[in-house]
């Protein structure tokens, strides 16, 4: 039995059973693809940050990191600790993901509904995605001293802000993953008789779906790191406030708690997204399947 | 290249008759269909004169060239020919699926025609019975849905993913997709063309089965002599985009000799030589044309 790694052959000749050589049998796990990533590893996403958490804290343990220059992880617990008992946090928790919540319908609302005009009508395209495009190249924050002009700097203008950095990616990934859905299934559609709005909801959009996701993905970040922008102007509320205060009095501390607030939302609403992905998509067979 | 104003090439294509001579009036503008196109109340199909021709196509771009053909209610006809023989693009003007072609004729299908492809064109993202029932309106799609999946062996698959089926059975959807909105006119491009040989064979028999329930009429497009002679009552052959032979289907039993003087009959309108046993012919080779 100990021959059973060796070619068929090899076994008959007295040879090979003097040598012997002690080929250790590479097993090879089955059950996962050759050329896949490989299976998904238990925790997979906590271990890059657990490497991260892990010098930050050995760093500022022997000192190596100045407290005055970035806070100590426990430090930043505590902080944060105080401050949720406080019910500071809180408050501006709400203010910031009230904003970056609307913010995120209303751009997500937008880009899809672009991206479908411009998607399916050669006049909608004509019309939408020049300047979308030209937005998409235009940076927030250079726009952002006009919509202070038009809006002011009340709610209406954080919450656009928001709005059209949320549209850019939605647009972009939608109206691509609408354009690259096979013409096999625009044949399939005319010949079943299909309506113009069941072609919509049955063929385009769970055939856009894909892009969709994967441009809500960008969208769940962006919003957040649009919310930093802007609530560092006029705030009164928010977490962008809480870290611009905490600027001008040099709490590190304060700014870190923001600043993984900021993390924790972002990275969260990503993951959240993910899932989603996960559940609508499980039609589909992939190299990471 | 053969159309050189010098004359510097040989004077190949005019030679041979199936290609005509480039013809002196320019090709329309790319997607110009000018047919007629009506609508027959008895489920019959008529086809008349029909050209099609696409603009960078050799000769003058026709790949259909004055065709006609009638299909009678219910009949099952096997529409045989090389590759690009133009029965695909009968199919296809049949089926109204040819927008990016310039051409002339006369149209005339039932109302309720179905088309099955090659590949069975499921949607991935919709689960099987919502496949099959699609573009299906009212209330009665559901279970009819139900019914037709039953119909091709597939009960109880109904929430099944597209790509959780094999693909004889993924075939089998896109037969009961077709057959839900119950076709006068049932137009198949090589529907088996992907499958192994056994269940080629069993699905030739599923087929032949469902077309004696529903009697719908019925254009096979294959390259397979045995599949059009086992499935249809008349077999058509196309070559260069005009009928070559028209046949009625008498005998089906290989053992016949009237079986294998129809499948030699065929297999010669489609250039296919016999093959001589114990004397090989270097048929391979193209003919010699430097002896006279």
């Amino acid at each position: 039995m100990s021959t059973l790694s060796l070619p068929h052959g090899l076994t008959r000749r007295p040879a090979a059973r003097t040598a012997a050589p002690a080929v250790p049998a590479r097993r090879r796990t089955r059950g996962s693809r050759r050329l896949g990533p490989g299976r998904p590893l238990r925790g997979g996403p906590a271990i890059g940050l657990g490497v991260l958490l892990a010098v930050w804290s050995l760093g500022s343990a022997v000192g190596l990191i100045d407290t005055r220059t970035l806070s100590a992880p426990w430090t930043v617990v505590t902080t944060g600790a105080g401050l949720v008992a406080d019910g500071r946090l809180q408050e501006h928790l709400a203010v910031s993901a009230g904003r970056a919540l609307s913010g995120l319908v209303l751009g997500v609302l937008a880009g899809t509904v672009l991206a479908v005009v411009a998607g399916l009508s050669r006049w909608g395209e004509a019309v939408v995605d020049g300047p979308v495009q030209l937005k998409r190249a235009v940076p927030s924050l250079a726009l952002l001293p006009l919509l202070i002009l038009w809006l002011g700097i009340g709610e209406t203008m954080k919450v656009v802000t928001i709005l059209l950095g949320v549209l850019i990616p939605v647009y972009i990934h939608t109206h691509n993953g609408l354009r690259t859905i096979d013409a096999r299934y625009v044949e399939l559609a005319e010949t079943v008789g299909l309506s113009r709005w069941g072609f919509l909801t049955r063929v385009v959009l769970p055939g856009a779906l894909p892009g969709f996701l994967l441009g809500l993905r960008f969208a769940v970040t962006g919003c957040w790191l649009a919310l930093v922008v802007v609530e560092q102007i006029n705030g009164t509320a928010g977490i962008g406030y809480m870290m611009e205060l905490a600027r001008t009095y040099g709490q590190t501390d304060v700014i870190v708690v923001g600043l993984v607030l900021y993390g924790i939302l972002g990275y969260g609403s990503d993951l959240l997204v993910r899932l989603v992905q996960r559940r609508a998509l499980s039609w589909r067979r992939t190299l990471a399947d | 290249m053969a159309t050189h104003p010098g004359g510097l090439t040989a004077p190949g294509p005019t030679e041979d008759t199936r290609v005509p001579v480039r013809s002196a009036v320019p090709a329309p503008a790319h997607g110009v269909l000018a047919d007629e196109r009506v609508t027959t109340d008895d489920g019959s199909v008529r086809v008349q004169d029909l050209v099609r021709a696409y603009g960078l196509g050799e000769g003058d771009g026709r790949v259909l060239r004055g065709l006609d053909l009638t299909i009678a209610a219910g009949e099952f006809v096997a529409i045989l020919g090389r590759s690009g023989s133009g029965k695909s693009t009968l199919l296809r003007a049949l089926a109204g699926l040819d927008h990016d072609v310039h051409g002339t004729g006369t149209i005339a299908v039932p109302q309720r025609v179905s088309v099955v492809f090659q590949d069975s064109r499921l949607l991935p993202w919709a689960r099987v019975l919502d496949n099959v029932v699609l573009g299906l309106r009212g209330p009665g799609a559901h279970d009819l849905g139900v019914e037709r999946l039953a119909e091709v062996g597939l009960a109880g698959r109904e929430r099944a993913w597209p790509t959780e089926l094999s693909g004889g059975e993924q075939q089998r959807v896109s037969l009961a997709r077709s057959l839900v909105r119950e076709p006068q006119l049932l137009l198949a491009d090589e529907p088996f063309g992907a499958l192994d040989a056994l269940t080629r064979t069993r699905m030739h028999a599923l087929l032949r089965d469902l077309c004696a329930r529903h009697r719908p009429a019925v254009l096979l497009v294959t390259h397979d002599v045995d599949e059009a002679i086992v499935l249809a009552d008349r077999v058509v052959v196309l070559d260069a985009g005009r009928i070559a032979l028209d046949t009625p289907v008498t005998h089906r039993d290989p053992a016949d000799p009237g079986f294998v003087a129809l499948r030699r009959g065929l297999l010669d309108a489609l250039g296919v030589p016999p093959v001589v046993p114990s004397s090989p012919v270097p048929s391979t080779s193209p003919p010699d044309r430097s002896t006279p």
